[in-house]
């Protein structure tokens, strides 16, 4: 115990002497839910002309209001055909003027379909779920509706993407370049020194870096708008368990790839695809099956599971996802046991 | 000076002019058309008064006939008085609450001219163009007279017909449902018409 708490005691020393590294996990953490976020939920400034001169609908208010849109109305059709083939506005709502029937054209420039993407849904929402004053013969309906927007539902996931990506920087890092230092390896072969050396490691890494991402969380959900929910004990649980999972995973990918080079290439190409295949962007339901299996096998998947029952209180299996969760950081504890103790008889 | 000879022949005169001359009404079609126009564009300035304006519409509107014509007059007449008091009062809301606000709006913003007026059999079509800004529509008011007063039976946008569209429906229902389901399913029309009405409710906005 005093061997764990003299190590913990010197990576806290390391980690305050070094603020800078500190700054930077967060700024990234920042930038990661900020910038990324936005990009996955959609934009939300898209220039929208209307053209609906007897005001027939009150389109403008809803699309207004759905804060997709920057709304710009028209009294002459032709002028507003002329915005869009000229870049002004990127889609156009042609509200029919017609006495007996209600009808909505819309008009897009149609070179960018990811765009047409953005606006389909924005306004599928506003005519199917805002525009009640239209009759229109296209209804949307949601078994079991909730009361958190696009951008809240993916924090969740890039909450847990960020443990993996914080986690396994750090760890790194700290891991590695430590391991290269001769004092290092005096703790090690210490009696019981390996694995009290593991045992504070994880554990200083693994609050470090819950710091940091709640540092970024606090920072974040004012300035952008996305909730954090108010089961803060579980998210704190979460977050704390989920850090520890990817840490120990990243201290066995750290004994396994030894220099920091390979490690950091390793990490970055794995966060990028462990991010896209295990449903952080897009429902894994809606993933090919081989995927689907790849995404269950992995501790992300789970991870932003907890995160959005955590913070959105969506249905979500706690026991299995802490299971799957717990199992992956002793495979990454066991993994990391075995290399040290090989690597430390022939040091 | 005058005799009995001269006055013979002023009484033939006036009987033959009145069996072949037009009937005259209070209003003719146009001038109907004219009125109910000017009432759906004024703006409804007090509490209660877009109720005054609807009742004023109403007057003009023909919705006996109407109903008789969604069912085929046969059909209508077998039907009870009771039910056909519901059915035309179900109508009339259900035409209330779906067209005269979006009249409203497309009168008051836009200009209604008057182009013709013809005669078929009984009815009178009044034809006039519709401009909002560049683009000109054109609706066909169909009239019938009514206890002496030209009443308003359907409009007709381009291919679209007010009355024509509501048949289709009707028959429809009535076909597969008879005349209770035609009554339930105007009943969902008229709660679907509410919902318009209110507005999205704020679990929907969610």
């Amino acid at each position: 115990m005093h061997q764990i708490l003299a190590i913990i005691n010197k990576d806290i020393i390391a980690w305050t002497r070094r603020p800078l590294y500190f700054i930077a996990s967060i700024m990234l953490s920042i930038l990661i839910i900020w910038a990324v976020g936005n990009t996955i939920a959609g934009v939300g400034t898209i220039p929208f002309g209307l053209y609906d001169p007897a005001g027939i609908s009150e389109l403008s208010q809803h699309l207004t209001d759905s804060n997709r849109f920057v709304v710009t109305t028209y009294e002459d059709l032709d002028k507003a055909k002329h915005d869009l083939a000229s870049g002004k506005i990127a889609v156009l709502a042609n509200v029919s003027q017609d006495p007996l029937e209600d009808s909505v054209q819309i008009v897009t420039e149609g070179h960018n379909p990811l765009v047409d993407i953005q606006i389909s849904t924005g306004i599928l929402a506003v005519l199917t779920q805002r525009a009640k004053e239209l009759s229109l013969p296209l209804h949307s309906a949601a078994l079991f509706p909730v009361t958190f927007s696009v951008r809240d539902y993916v924090t969740p996931g890039l909450v847990a993407y960020l443990c993996y990506v914080v986690a396994c920087m750090n760890l790194g890092f700290s891991w590695i370049y430590e391991w290269m230092e001769k004092t290092y390896r005096q703790i090690i072969l210490a009696p019981r020194g390996l694995r009290a050396a593991i045992v504070a490691k994880t554990f200083t890494v693994t609050v470090e870096a819950s710091v940091v991402l709640w540092l970024a969380l606090c920072i974040t959900s004012p300035l952008v708008g996305f909730t954090l929910g108010s089961n803060f004990l579980m998210l704190v649980g979460f977050t704390l368990l989920s850090m520890f999972c990817f840490t120990c995973i990243g201290l066995g990918a750290a004994c396994v790839l030894r220099t920091i080079r390979i490690y950091t290439m390793t990490v970055s190409i794995a966060g990028v695809a462990l991010m896209f295949v295990s449903g952080v962007i897009y429902p894994v339901e809606a993933m090919p099956h081989w995927e689907q299996m790849i995404a269950y096998s992995l501790p992300m998947y789970y991870s932003a599971d907890a995160f959005k029952g955590a913070i959105l209180a969506t249905p979500a299996d706690y026991v299995r996802d802490m299971l799957i969760l717990s199992a992956w950081a002793c495979a990454g504890l066991t993994i990391a046991a075995i290399l040290l103790n090989r690597r430390r008889a022939t040091l | 000076m005058f005799g009995p000879k001269p006055l013979k022949i002023a009484i033939c005169l006036l009987l033959v002019s009145a069996w072949t001359l037009p009937p005259l009404y209070a209003q003719s079609g146009k001038q109907v058309v004219q009125e109910v126009v000017t009432l759906l564009s004024a703006p409804p300035n007090r509490n209660g008064s877009q109720r005054s304006i609807y009742e004023a519409v109403n007057r003009h509107m023909n919705y006996e006939d109407m109903c008789a014509n969604l069912l085929t007059s046969k059909e209508w007449e077998k039907l009870p008085a009771a039910k056909k008091q519901r059915i035309q009062t179900m109508v009339q809301k259900l035409i209330e609450k779906r067209y005269y606000p979006r009249w409203q709006k497309l009168f008051s913003k836009g200009k209604i001219a008057f182009v013709g007026e013809a005669e078929a059999r009984q009815d009178v079509y009044v034809k006039t163009h519709l401009t909002i800004g560049k683009k000109e529509s054109q609706i066909v008011w169909h009239l019938r007279p009514k206890l002496g007063e030209m009443t308003i039976l359907s409009l007709a946008v381009g291919r679209k017909d007010l009355l024509a569209s509501m048949t289709t429906r009707f028959q429809r229902h009535l076909k597969e449902d008879g005349i209770d389901g035609v009554i339930v399913w105007l009943r969902d029309k008229l709660d679907e018409e509410e919902v318009h009405a209110s507005g999205p409710t704020s679990s929907e906005l969610k």
